[in-house]
């Protein structure tokens, strides 16, 4: 048992200096807080405009013009700049880019990376901030994540449209932000064309419905959070002891816990309040009051691969730690009223199956292990047996 | 029709006033005491004993405590835990006698159980015990006399087993007398004085008879303190026979009065009563004095009812548990008749002067000695109390049963 915990120590360390990186990568599966929120914009940004690829002429005319719906907003305000030369050109641009743009969003060969630091830009000679960042050379956009998750979802496609145009090339050239194209003929005209191929986009996702398609799985709570409390209501039972005929062997309560998670390995904390009775011969009862207090740590298990979905975000968390008790026993019947205290600690272990609701919220199933062990010396009740826990609850990851 | 109607009205009512107020049967069969779940306190001189001997009733098993510090001796399974048990304790505490239904089992202080001792077919209803001589009379509810002769260590020596008739006639109530012989009224009036020591060597009942003019003879108690005379209480009076002249020498009219108790603990004694002017009881004691003369003592103005009660004429104490809820009228000491709103209550003898008025706790099985109460509680666990009658203190024995339950 020692070479197991000591084991799992060490994994435990080596997750935790792993995860103290500053940025990360997008890798589809979930473990980043914003990552189920860009796959949804790729998503969308590839349905969008593999609709807008099969468009004909007439059905493509009103492309790159605002809706009302839109009216104020950035995406609109660049469409209503658009000279009728650019417009037509806008038009052009994104039907003839709009299949690459959306295999390119789909496409392993793009990278992704998030991260916490300010994202800048070098024009002209000099630095702009940005909430994004494309390099096609190494085809890798960076991304502020604390930026990109407070971005509404027409924002986020107009962003991401915008930053993988930039991984294609017209006329052969890489599109920059500082060259001319077209009818887009200013110092800045490549970022116009890709605002307004962006805005485009926009529109059309609203058009056509993928802007609200993933409404649902972007209100679904995210197993990447950091930081977790649990409410539990549990019930533990232990076998029957005939030896020991007060022995309370089935309790229920309910736990309060709270969880770091570094990455996939984390920490808790839990407190926790249970209470049980056995009732013997017709009018003897014994009552346990049992208090807790543990520290442990875990492991995150997500064993399903689509983060868009429910089973993607459900996940597994194990745990293992130490708990302190304080035990109280009251025995009674017709004449008796005594009570007697003991305490023990062991190590305990608990798995806990996370099915995610929304808004941060989750439902959770666990299973426990404590092999306490204590003896009320004044009434000379032994407790031994090691009791296994069942746990419903409801946790909140933010 | 109408004189139809009046007469249902006139029997119902006298149905209803007949059943309300039972008549008075008295208790007859009885050699010694009633047996008890819970050993005497006092020895058989009178003198309190700080152990006691008990079946508890949730494990079935019988437990024995020393009150003086308090704590639990030992406890002893049973034959045939099911049934009900009564104990009797030897006074220096060199055994212990177990009555249950068919069955006699004596335990002594070491070594194993004597069991299966006497094959009575019914259940023990009442003993005498003389301890200084080892004889043991246990009278069944099929009326079946016992008779043992024990060691001091509780070996049976001898023993017999007869029917509860002598020659012609049934016994009405008996006890064993201070020198040995067993002491027996019969339903034709005579009194029996048994000699039980070739009783038990001959296998018969050996004997002298005389007759008496008692009417209708119903209890009888030998004098501890004068050897040869018995109290005796019949259909109307309460008389003093001396065995020797097998006469009797003193006899009181109490036609008039109500028999509330006869008690044998520890001189014997008998408590009538009878409704005063105001329609409350004035309770007479009845007794035989140091020189053998029956003396009647009355006490005014008594609305309670007696269930137990304790004279010592040597300590010059008369002691009752009294009670002042209603319950049916048993004429043989059985403190727990009633577990509720009881009192106990001494008196000096002599001049009747009030020395103790106390509740006695409710819902407990108890025993009385002369300074303390010792009260077994209804409690599965097991909770029994000593209190100090004179100091109030009170010793507590808590879950004695806890190990025993399975």
């Amino acid at each position: 048992m020692k070479t197991s915990l000591l084991l799992f120590v060490l994994i435990f360390a080596l997750g935790c200096a792993m995860s103290s990186a500053r940025a990360s990568t997008f890798v589809g599966n979930g473990g980043n807080a914003a990552d189920v929120a860009l796959q949804v914009t790729l998503n969308q940004i590839k349905e969008t405009l593999e609709i807008v690829d099969e468009e004909n002429d007439k059905e493509s005319a009103n492309l790159c013009t605002c809706r009302p719906q839109f009216d104020g907003h950035m995406a609109c305000e660049t469409l209503k700049k658009l000279s009728p030369s650019q417009g037509q050109f806008c038009v052009a641009f994104t039907r003839k880019k709009s299949k690459e743009i959306s295999d390119l969003s789909q496409n392993a060969k793009v990278r992704f990376n998030w991260t916490h630091d300010s994202v800048t830009v070098q024009e002209s000679g000099r630095t702009r901030g940005a909430d994004a960042v494309a390099d096609s050379k190494t085809f890798t956009i960076t991304i502020n994540q604390e930026r990109y998750l407070a971005m509404t979802s027409y924002e986020r496609i107009f962003l991401l449209t915008h930053e993988l145009a930039h991984l294609t090339r017209w006329e052969n050239r890489d599109i920059n932000d500082e060259q001319k194209i077209g009818p887009f003929n200013n110092e800045d005209g490549g970022r116009n064309l890709l605002n307004a191929m962006a805005a485009a986009t926009v529109m059309r996702s609203y058009d056509y419905g993928t802007l609200r398609k993933y409404q649902s799985t972007l209100k679904r709570s995210h197993n990447s959070q950091r930081h977790w409390v649990d409410v539990d209501f549990i019930s533990s039972s232990a076998s029957e002891d005939k030896n020991s005929t007060f022995f309370v062997n089935k309790h229920s309560g309910a736990s309060l816990t709270y969880r770091y998670q570094f990455s996939d390995f984390g920490v808790w904390a839990q407190l926790k309040n249970m209470s049980g009775t056995v009732d013997v011969l017709t009018t003897i009862e014994g009552k346990e009051a049992v208090s807790a207090a543990s520290v442990g740590m875990n492991y995150r298990l997500r064993p399903f691969e689509d983060p868009m979905s429910f089973l993607g975000q459900s996940h597994f968390i194990f745990a293992v730690g130490v708990e302190a008790i304080q035990t109280k026993y009251h025995l009674t019947d017709t004449s008796i009223d005594e009570t007697d205290t003991a305490s023990a600690q062991s190590l305990v272990a608990h798995s806990t199956y996370y099915m995610p609701l929304q808004s941060g919220f989750w439902l959770s199933l666990g299973l426990g292990y404590a092999p306490h062990s204590y003896t009320y010396e004044t009434l000379g009740i032994e407790a031994n047996k090691s009791q296994i826990s069942y746990r419903l609850g409801v946790s909140y990851g933010f | 029709m109408v004189s139809k109607i009046t007469a249902l009205i006139l029997m119902s009512l006298l149905f209803v006033a007949c059943t309300a107020t039972p008549p008075e049967t008295e208790d007859d069969g009885n050699i010694g005491n009633p047996v008890q779940g819970i050993s005497s306190l006092l020895q058989q001189q009178g003198t309190e004993k700080n152990t006691v001997v008990f079946f508890d009733k949730t494990i079935r098993k019988i437990h024995q405590f020393d009150l003086s510090k308090p704590a639990l001796v030992k406890t002893l399974s049973v034959e045939n835990p099911k049934d009900e048990h009564f104990v009797i304790h030897h006074d220096q505490g060199n055994y212990i006698i177990d009555l249950s239904l068919k069955d006699l089992t004596i335990f002594p202080q070491n070594g194993s159980a004597q069991k299966g001792l006497l094959p009575f077919q019914g259940k023990p209803k009442s003993a005498a015990f003389h301890q200084a001589l080892g004889y043991l009379v246990v009278y069944d509810d099929r009326m079946t006399v016992g008779i043992l002769k024990l060691t001091p260590q509780g070996l049976v020596e001898k023993r017999w087993l007869s029917g509860g008739f002598i020659d012609q006639a049934s016994i009405v109530s008996g006890d064993i007398m201070s020198d040995g012989r067993l002491a027996l009224a019969l339903s034709d009036n005579s009194i029996v004085l048994v000699n039980l020591e070739q009783t038990l060597d001959q296998q018969q009942w050996i004997y002298t008879q005389f007759s008496t003019n008692l009417n209708r003879v119903s209890w009888i108690a030998p004098s501890p303190s004068n050897p040869n005379l018995l109290l005796a209480k019949d259909a109307t009076s309460i008389s003093v026979i001396n065995v020797v002249s097998q006469t009797v020498s003193s006899t009181l009219d109490v036609s008039e009065l109500r028999l509330e108790k006869t008690s044998k603990s520890f001189d014997p004694h008998i408590i009538m009563s009878k409704m005063n002017n105001s329609g409350i009881k004035d309770r007479s004691l009845v007794f035989i004095d140091g020189g053998g003369t029956l003396r009647n003592k009355t006490l005014f103005n008594m609305p309670r009812t007696v269930l137990t009660s304790y004279l010592n004429l040597a300590q010059n104490v008369w002691s009752f548990v009294d009670t002042n809820t209603k319950v049916d009228t048993i004429y043989y000491n059985d403190i727990d008749h009633s577990k509720v709103g009881r009192k106990l209550v001494q008196y000096r003898a002599t001049d009747m002067l009030l020395l103790t008025d106390k509740k006695v706790p409710d819902q407990a099985q108890i025993q009385l000695a002369d300074s303390f109460i010792f009260g077994l509680f209804p409690s599965e666990l097991g909770y029994a109390v000593r209190y100090d009658i004179r100091t109030e203190q009170k010793s507590e024995l808590k879950m004695f049963n806890k190990d025993h339950i399975n």
